[in-house]
Order: structure tokens, then C-alpha cells, then sequence
């Protein structure tokens, strides 16, 4: 079986929203497979547009929290698939490869905000005299 | 996995030291995450035993270390992983996937929640 026979697609037109911040978690996260969705949050606005092979929700795979943005589809049209725990679990036997690079786009965007953080505390990525 | 063995105050690696594609699992001991320039370092996390740190660094393609960790604990014994094996270790355990993931997660959380008030702090 293939990852996306796996994950099974939907469709999605332009406007559906997938999740609104505030929702109740389902547990699932999204892979787009086609089209564009733009993740947008209170009080910063629109956020970023995801598109082909990348994937938006996954706090919520670990993480029984309300959704902390809003994936609203802004291409004219979108194919998407739902990742549950289980799918996230067949994924993990059979397509590490598929996983790693997925989990790998999280830690790329836990490494930039640590590196944010490290600006602001004056470290210069050289650290000395520890 | 081959072991590491280290004392307190030794240091695993430094922020800015270049990535050996190593993930960390501590078998026994405490390690500290810091972050800053010394002297002023502030503590970011602790990992104990069954915990696991450096995956970030690796998972996100860095060739550079982002924190600095210290050992806090009188001695410390770690466990290393490198790429390989985390691959086949996520194949036959599932679970730590999930685990990658949630740390990644937490991470980025923790990252933010620090920038957030480091904004207020300037306000």
C-alpha cells in the first residue's frame, strides 16, 4: 500500500476551511498532496502559504489542545490527507524515510526559532568559556 | 549504541560547535540546556534519565549545534545515536517517531514562548 493510498486524500475548494483556531483538537494532522492552504492566527494575521508536500496540524498528533491557527484552502482547488495516530504509526514501519522528512520540517522550524532565541540572548554561535 | 561517560561540568558540545549528526540518550545523570553567552547562561531544560537531546540539530539538517549542554549531575552516561540507527530504531519502535516529533514540537514551543517574552521584557 502506498503512503498516498495510506493517508487517503480528500478534496478541498478555495475557502474550506480545514481547522479554525480555537477548534477542538481531532487529532489529525494535514499533507497536502495539490493546492495551496494559507495558515492564518488572531492577532498576527496570515501567517504562511503551504503548498505541495508540505504538511500543517501536527501539534495536534501530540497534543490534546485546541488548534492554535487557521488552515483555510486558497487555491482554486486542494488535495489533502488526514494523518491520524494510527497512519502516523503504519508510516513510522513503513515509510521512515517519508516520516524523518516530515518530522525533519518541524525540527527546521524549531531550529530557526532557536536561533532567534539565541540572537536575542547576544550569542554570537560561537560560545566560549562555558 | 556505544556509551559515553562524562563528569559534572563537562560540557557534550557548545553552541556553534559543528553537528555531528549525533542524537543523545541519556542512560544516567542530568544534563543541562543552556543558552547565551557565558558567564551570563541561563538554563533552558533538564534531561534525565530515558530523555533524549542533539535531534534537533540533526533532524533539521543543521551543521551547527544550537544550545549548549553541560552536565549536572555528578556523572552522566550517555547512549549515542547516530542517523542510522535512529532509522531503525524508528522502524522497529513507532513510538519513538512520535517521540521526535513531540520534542521538535516542544522545541519550537519553547523557542517561541522565550521570544514572546523576550519581546514583552523590551516593551
Amino acid at each position: 500500500m502506498s503512503v498516498a493510498h495510506k493517508i487517503q486524500p480528500f478534496m478541498a475548494r478555495s475557502g474550506d476551511v480545514v481547522f479554525k483556531e480555537g477548534d477542538a483538537s481531532n487529532g489529525c494532522m494535514y499533507f497536502i498532496f495539490s493546492g495551496e492552504v494559507d495558515i492564518s492566527k488572531q492577532g498576527l494575521g496570515h501567517i504562511r502559504t503551504l503548498s505541495q508536500g508540505h504538511f500543517f496540524g501536527e501539534m495536534a498528533l501530540v497534543r490534546a489542545i485546541p488548534r492554535t491557527a487557521s488552515a483555510i484552502v486558497a487555491s482554486p482547488e486542494a488535495k489533502l490527507g488526514q494523518i491520524d495516530l494510527k497512519t502516523f504509526a503504519w508510516l513510522a514501519k513503513n515509510n521512515p524515510t517519508f516520516l524523518t522528512n516530515l518530522i525533519g520540517v518541524v525540527a527546521k522550524r524549531a531550529a530557526r526559532a532557536m536561533k532567534k532565541v539565541n540572537d536575542a540572548h547576544g550569542s554570537t554561535g560561537l560560545t566560549t568559556g562555558v | 549504541m556505544p556509551h559515553r561517560h562524562l563528569r559534572q561540568g563537562d560540557v557534550v558540545y557548545k553552541e556553534g560547535q559543528s553537528c555531528d549528526g549525533n542524537i543523545f540518550i541519556v542512560i544516567d545523570g542530568t544534563v543541562t540546556e543552556l543558552v547565551g553567552v557565558a558567564p551570563k547562561m541561563s538554563s533552558v531544560k533538564e534531561f534525565t534519565a530515558g530523555a533524549f537531546f542533539g535531534d534537533i540539530e540533526v533532524l533539521s539538517g543543521s551543521d551547527f549545534r544550537l544550545r549548549t549542554m553541560k552536565v549536572a549531575s555528578t556523572s552522566l552516561v550517555l547512549a549515542i545515536m547516530d542517523q542510522h540507527n535512529s532509522r531503525v530504531l524508528g522502524g522497529l519502535y513507532p513510538e519513538f517517531f512520535l517521540h521526535l516529533l513531540r520534542s521538535s514540537i516542544d522545541n519550537l514551543n519553547i523557542a517561541e514562548k522565550s521570544l514572546l517574552e523576550h519581546k514583552k521584557g523590551r516593551k
